[in-house]
């Protein structure tokens, strides 16, 4: 009861314009912690979901002294029979250096098998196909990611040189050019994926990189969320001597870690702007004492005891708190669900800016119009995955409401120590 | 008839710079039980600090305060607010009503912050309102109220936990004749209804007229009139 009426402006109903100041406060620093916790959520999931499905796979099982056909047919049917496993599937990896007329790129090559598009619903749901298709059908067609393409110049149909190291028998290196044919351009949206990421029939892959290590088996599973670890100890248990067994988050821990420590950090310096606003909630409530310390001190002579004024106080702030956190929880989630709009509303609005600029400068300036995209590949990714944690937004919620409640204690101590004789004696 | 105040050799001192300002020099009273004493004194004779120190409010440089047998001038924090709550009531010359409480709330307040639960102090703040016929201003703001009604509901709120002793200190102050006059009788019949005792200090000599017992303050010592 007590805790309102403070909050409230004096005699004039309302409330107080420094609750109001307090409340903006909190919801404006909680808005951009839900944007940016939940933005970085999605952004690590939608990177983590792309490095499973086309980059590490969830499972990689490999054979350090290499293998005949044979062998590793019996060994993907040994694990094709574990249960919880999808599909499993020969990878060979190698790098190039591809040209293309007076272009030339690294590039990261896979050997894929024709039918793994068909076998393996993962790949087909990050990897877009741009133009083309997937069709590794014969030895020279090759899958070019679309920022290889425009690397190299190269279009759907187009032909481009491919040079590969082969070491020989005797210990030398041989350099072979291969020549591949476009018959499709891709994109994951991820540009660490994109970027010089060639595809190729693995037959012929394995022609160019013919060490052991090269060839590998991806596994992909039901639930990579839940069952990696105990499939792989599984397959481990089932597979031959030499055979070897590593999870994605082996293969890919410093990412992993890194995405892990950011987003610790992220989430350490976006509190420090919640403890900041929450001391504009202590402010706000030592503003509210001097306002109403007759109220107080008129409190105290009537016998009410200082207990429960400390604690009204302290009630005071938590009111605040909870108030500002709602409120920011509810728009931050806002701004976060819709952040690809937002961004795209920004673009938008940049873009019409600078393209009235440009108008105005033609007659002076022959350059061509450049839209400026913030949403690229280029930058991560060319999408930003939300992804709300019920658990994150829990934990924002509790640290910004105790970070306010204890703000309020130093005001709420000093409002319980009025004493009412000084006070009455001052008005 | 039994004492409620037992006051001896009480004595206040302010400390003003290097000048010590003795406001009450040796008071020595005892006050019976149900009396309404009026203590009369010009201005800056005392009569606020002496309601001040036997409400516990500032505390005395030397001498005792006895209330229903309890020393209040040695009291801690928590006593003295336990005193105030229970044992006192207190009227001061300007109404000191909350502006963001209606009359109801700010008579119940007192009564439901120590203890009683609200549907009874609610009830009981009704009542008293009722006894100085403020029932049709219960949701009224103090802003909202004129200021005979103010000191009404102040008024009313002293009496909220029932104490034995009413304090008022120039209670009708600040009104003019026609409110001063209410206040006064609405006061008296309270304090002689629900059997209280009252120490009231005024400088109206007509308002003093109408206590049981009258004294007058006079360079910080007590006179019997």
């Amino acid at each position: 009861m007590l805790a309102t009426r403070f909050l409230g402006r004096k005699g004039a109903g309302g409330f107080s314009r420094h609750v109001i100041g307090a409340v903006i406060g909190i919801t404006i620093s909680i808005i951009p912690l839900v944007v940016v916790l939940e933005v970085t959520n999605g952004m690590i999931s939608g990177i983590t979901q792309r490095y499973l499905e086309i980059g590490t796979y969830h499972i990689q099982v490999r054979n350090p002294v290499g293998v005949s056909r044979k062998d590793e047919s019996g060994v993907i049917d040994i694990i094709n029979s574990i249960e919880g496993v999808k599909t499993v599937f020969p990878v060979v990896t190698g790098v190039g250096l591809a040209y293309s007329g007076n272009a030339r790129t690294g590039v990261a090559l896979k050997g894929y098998r024709a039918d793994y598009w068909k076998n393996d619903p993962g790949i087909r749901k990050y990897l877009k196909i741009e133009s083309g298709a997937f069709d590794l059908s014969e030895e020279n067609y090759a899958l070019v990611s679309s920022e290889a393409a425009k690397t190299l110049k190269i279009k759907i149909g187009d032909t481009f040189k491919l040079l590969t190291a082969k070491k020989l028998k005797n210990g030398k290196t041989l350099l072979k050019p291969s020549y591949f044919t476009v018959k499709g351009i891709f994109s994951t949206g991820y540009y660490e994926l994109d970027s010089i990421s060639v595809y190729i029939n693995i037959e012929r892959g394995s022609k160019l990189f013919n060490s052991p290590d090269a060839r590998f088996l991806g596994v992909k599973i039901d639930n990579p969320d839940r069952d990696i670890p105990k499939i792989s100890r599984l397959i481990k248990a089932k597979l031959p001597f030499r055979w070897y067994v590593f999870t994605w988050y082996e293969l890919q821990k410093p990412m992993y870690e890194s995405f892990a420590s950011t987003k610790k950090m992220l989430l350490f310096i976006m509190l420090l702007i919640v403890l900041v606003a929450s001391v504009n909630i202590a402010s706000a409530l030592t503003m509210l004492v001097i306002e109403k310390e007759m109220d107080l001190a008129i409190l105290k002579s009537t016998g009410i005891h200082s207990d429960v004024i400390v604690s009204s106080y302290v009630y005071s702030g938590f009111l605040i708190g909870l108030s500002g956190t709602v409120l920011g929880i509810i728009i931050g989630l806002m701004f976060a669900v819709n952040i690809n709009e937002l961004f795209h509303g920004i673009e938008y609005i940049i873009n019409s800016g600078r393209y009235l600029i440009h108008l105005a400068a033609v007659p002076f300036v022959n350059k061509p119009f450049s839209k400026v995209v913030l949403l690229s590949s280029a930058y991560y990714l060319d999408y930003i995955p939300v992804k709300v944690r019920f658990i994150d937004i829990l934990f924002i919620g509790v640290s910004a409401v105790s970070l306010s409640t204890a703000a309020a204690v130093i005001p709420a101590v000093r409002a319980g120590r009025l004493k009412p004789m000084e006070v009455i004696r001052r008005h | 008839m039994s004492k409620i105040i037992e006051i001896a050799g009480l004595h206040k001192v302010y400390r003003t710079g290097a000048e010590d300002l003795s406001v009450l020099n040796d008071i020595n009273v005892s006050i019976a039980k149900n009396c309404s004493l009026t203590i009369t004194g010009h201005s800056g004779s005392g009569k606020s600090t002496l309601l001040n120190l036997i409400s516990g409010l500032d505390f005395p440089t030397a001498g005792s305060i006895e209330v229903n047998g309890q020393r209040v001038d040695s009291m801690n924090e928590v006593e003295l607010t336990t005193y105030r709550s229970f044992y006192v009531g207190l009227i001061f010359q300007f109404h000191y009503l909350l502006n963001d409480f209606t009359a109801l709330e700010n008579v119940m307040l007192p009564g439901y912050m120590s203890g009683q639960k609200r549907g009874f102090a609610e009830e009981r703040a009704f009542e008293l309102l009722k006894e100085v016929g403020l029932e049709e201003r219960l949701d009224h703001y103090p802003l909202q109220m004129s200021g005979g009604e103010r000191q009404r509901v102040a008024v009313a709120r002293a009496l909220i936990n029932d104490p034995d002793l009413i304090l008022a200190d120039e209670p009708t102050g600040n009104l003019d004749e026609k409110n001063s006059k209410m206040v006064e009788d609405i006061l008296f019949a309270l304090i002689e209804n629900h059997q209280k005792t009252m120490l009231l200090v005024t400088h109206d000599l007509n308002l003093a007229e109408r206590g049981t017992r009258q004294m007058q303050l006079e360079h910080g010592e007590l006179f019997e009139l």
